[in-house]
């Protein structure tokens, strides 16, 4: 048996194209498996999701937000010290004093924090803080990369009950992360929901496909085994699913169910199962006619052991070919379905959501948003198509040298 | 009109294994709706294929039959309804007594009669090893436990001339006569009484076809088996069979014990068969070239089927058509000029089944 894959494997790769759509087919597979491990954050925690980071283009440094805190300070001739708390955990010490100038000193200790800005509000109207920028309007004055001390002058005598808050804002640090593929309008990295769309348009193509498989497998057989009627119900049912177009089928049962993982991969497989349903039976019905079948009956087995032991194992191979191209398609469905707004729900991005959101932002020269997703399921579903054109070609005789 | 056919056994005391009478299987060639509305406006006869016409035929145990006759004469079809594989239109099929039906509903009892094809490559499956295509059937049906299965198949394979080293091979992998080699154990693997064998050497070469024969010959008398002979070759008939049954568009022709068919052939048909038949030294006798090619079984020659073809056809044969008559002990032939191909009959008329429909 070993030898025959090998075999097989021999023949497959005698194409180079099937060969490399091969390798990125089982890459995208690798996604679907990996994706929680490869991917950079998982987009589906929106705790871990900033909107600050939205729509930066790709290559964007992730920073976090300035470190900021704001310390009230009641003064009482000119005196008052007050304690407060960096976002990081360290103690900062404020300290006013008169100093000899009849000018009020704020000393600043702030050990581990880089002060890059300081801004006093609620000062009184008429003070001035030395080498700050005052607000137009407001009590404000803000100080850019301020020294330890600060001088405030406030007249010729200092008030004897002073208000006033400072806030500090410290150095704002990279993350670490890169925004390789850039961010969407939620600010989710979008290498990531790549990654997880990947998983979820596979993981729904295959879903839908296997079942598609399962069904329209099992009614072929039934078609195919007791003939007349049955067979020509069956048959019929087909026609009439194959004369409405896919896309309507799916938007007709999402709009009826709603939205969500379940019920897309119910439409792709309702959509799907005929053609299953089809190449089962013409197959069983040629292998039907093989006497090892009617061997089986003169055995006495069971017509349910007869199919699924004898008749379905030699059906299998023109069924994986349509297999291969049937999840392509239900890749391209889903895609489709999510782009107009029926398939997924929005935490759960598939490709073709991605799509869709990055198409509002097409013009407003954030290309990246719609772009990336569109070639990944571009290339995808090519690789897999060209994948089941190459079995399809060696599983037919007429095509072999 | 009932026509009925009778062959009665040469050895009337012995029990028959199998009994046949007026069996037919008719193919329907129209059978969608307006088909049949167009058919009971009209009140025209359906049309249809008789593939086996009002055939009556009695198998005693231990007796070889053989059944001959040109591709379309409904041999093989004979030979699916007596495997119980496809379903006469009409007619009764007793196997030991009881109605087919009835015995085909208990699997272990139907499994007393099993069939060997024609075709090796077909006829086994080829996603499984040859244990699994021997042994699958005494395990489903409880012969043996499923522990025993390899040691049971090695017994049977080794009674067919096959090694163990085959054991976990695919068909693939074998030659034809070793495929019909698989295909024999297998039927033998389930304790059968009756062997249907529908052309089962015709696909071989002549050296393996030899090797095949004696091998049905040894299994036939190591097993006791009582076995039905489909071929249209004529040498491995005679080599083989006690009895022959000649067929002709459905319906038997000629019934006569294997020496005397061979010797004496009477029905027109057979010596035309005879005639075509290589290497066989025949007695000094003219028989007559007939021309001509095997009507279509849709739309069969009226009377007997065979007056198209025939050197001693007379007016009546386009109208009547002939029924089985008894022309010696264990002979029958369906002509209605029997005294002109040969000297007359002993008796006529079967009179051993004819009473239930005439």
């Amino acid at each position: 048996m070993n030898a025959r894959i090998a075999a097989f494997f021999r023949e497959f790769s005698e194409s180079r194209i099937a060969l490399v759509s091969l390798g990125i087919t089982l890459f995208f597979v690798a996604c679907t498996v990996l994706a929680p491990f490869i991917s950079p954050i998982n987009p589906y925690d929106l705790r871990s999701i900033r909107l600050s980071d939205a729509r930066l283009p790709p290559g964007t440094q992730q920073v976090e937000p300035v470190p900021e805190l704001s310390i009230p300070l009641a003064a009482r001739d000119g005196k008052a010290r007050a304690e407060g708390v960096t976002p990081a955990g360290d103690p900062i010490v404020l300290q006013l004093v008169p100093d000899s100038d009849g000018r009020l000193a704020l000393e600043i200790d702030a050990r581990n924090m880089v002060v890059t800005e300081i801004r006093l509000r609620g000062l009184p109207i008429d003070a001035s803080v030395q080498g700050a920028r005052k607000h137009p309007i407001r009590s404000e004055w803000t100080l850019a990369n301020p020294a330890s001390t600060l001088h405030i002058e406030t007249g010729p005598q200092i008030p004897a009950n002073l208000q006033f808050s400072v806030l500090i804002k410290g150095e704002s640090e990279g993350t670490g992360m890169t925004f390789l593929l850039g961010t969407d309008g939620y600010g989710r990295d979008m290498l990531s929901a790549i990654i997880y769309g990947i998983r979820i348009s596979m993981i729904v193509g295959a879903a839908g496909a296997l079942g598609a498989m399962a069904i329209g497998t099992f009614l072929g057989l039934i078609a195919a085994w007791f003939g007349g009627r049955v067979d020509s119900f069956i048959m019929r049912l087909v026609d009439f699913q194959l004369s409405i177009p896919s896309l309507m089928v799916g938007l007709l049962v999402l709009t009826m169910l709603g939205k969500g993982v379940d019920r897309i991969i119910l439409a792709i497989i309702l959509i799907q199962w005929t053609y299953f349903a089809r190449t089962t039976r013409s197959v069983a019905l040629a292998e039907l006619r093989k006497d090892y079948v009617d061997a089986a009956r003169c055995l006495r087995f069971s017509a349910l052991r007869i199919n699924l032991l004898h008749i379905l194992p030699n059906c299998l191979p023109p069924l994986l070919v349509i297999l291969t191209i049937s999840i392509a398609g239900a890749i391209t469905l889903e895609a489709s379905l999510s782009f107009l707004g029926v398939g997924l729900p929005l935490t759960q991005p598939s490709l073709g959501m991605l799509i869709a959101n990055g198409y509002e932002y097409m013009f407003s020269n954030m290309h990246w948003i719609a772009i990336y997703p569109g070639l990944v399921l571009l290339v995808m579903i090519v690789a897999i198509n060209v994948v089941g054109d190459r079995l399809r070609d060696m599983f037919n005789p007429q095509l072999k040298r | 009109m009932t026509r009925v056919e009778t062959i009665i056994p040469a050895n009337k005391h012995a029990e028959p294994i199998l009994s046949i009478r007026n069996l037919s299987k008719v193919f329907p060639l129209q059978s969608g709706f307006w088909d049949g509305v167009i058919g009971r406006m009209t009140g025209l006869e359906p049309k249809a294929v008789h593939a086996v016409d009002n055939v009556s035929l009695d198998v005693r145990a231990g007796e070889t039959i053989g059944i001959v006759g040109e591709s379309g004469c409904g041999k093989s079809t004979l030979a699916r309804i007596l495997a119980g594989i496809s379903q006469a239109n009409g007619g009764q099929f007793l196997y030991r007594g009881r109605d087919i039906q009835d015995y085909l509903k208990n699997p272990r009892d139907a499994l007393k009669i099993q069939m060997i094809f024609q075709d090796p490559q077909s006829s086994l499956n080829p996603r499984l090893q040859v244990i699994d295509i021997v042994g699958e059937a005494p395990v489903v049906h409880g012969i043996i436990p499923r522990s025993q299965k390899k040691d049971y198949v090695l017994g049977y394979l080794e009674k067919v001339g096959l090694g163990a080293e085959f054991l976990y091979r695919y068909p693939h992998q074998f030659s034809g006569g070793q495929r019909q080699r698989i295909g024999i154990a297998r039927a033998l693997a389930v304790n059968p009484e009756l062997l249907i064998c529908d052309e089962s050497v015709a696909a071989l070469d002549v050296s393996v076809q030899a090797q095949i024969i004696n091998l049905f010959m040894k299994i036939k008398a190591e097993f006791g088996l009582t076995m039905l002979f489909i071929s249209h070759d004529l040498g491995v008939i005679r080599h083989l069979c006690d009895r022959v049954v000649v067929m002709y568009l459905g319906r038997v022709v000629e019934v006569a014990p294997t020496e005397r068919l061979f010797s004496d052939p009477r029905h027109p048909y057979t010596q035309m068969l005879l005639e075509g038949m290589p290497k066989i030294s025949l007695e000094r006798r003219k028989f007559l070239s007939i021309e001509g090619e095997i009507p279509s079984p849709i739309n069969p020659p009226q009377g007997c089927h065979f007056h198209p073809r025939c050197a001693f056809r007379t007016e009546h044969c386009s109208q009547k058509r002939p029924d089985l008559v008894s022309l010696e002990e264990g002979r029958h032939i369906a002509c209605l000029n029997w005294q002109g191909t040969s000297p007359p009959p002993i008796k006529s008329g079967g009179g051993y089944a004819q009473s239930e429909n005439a």
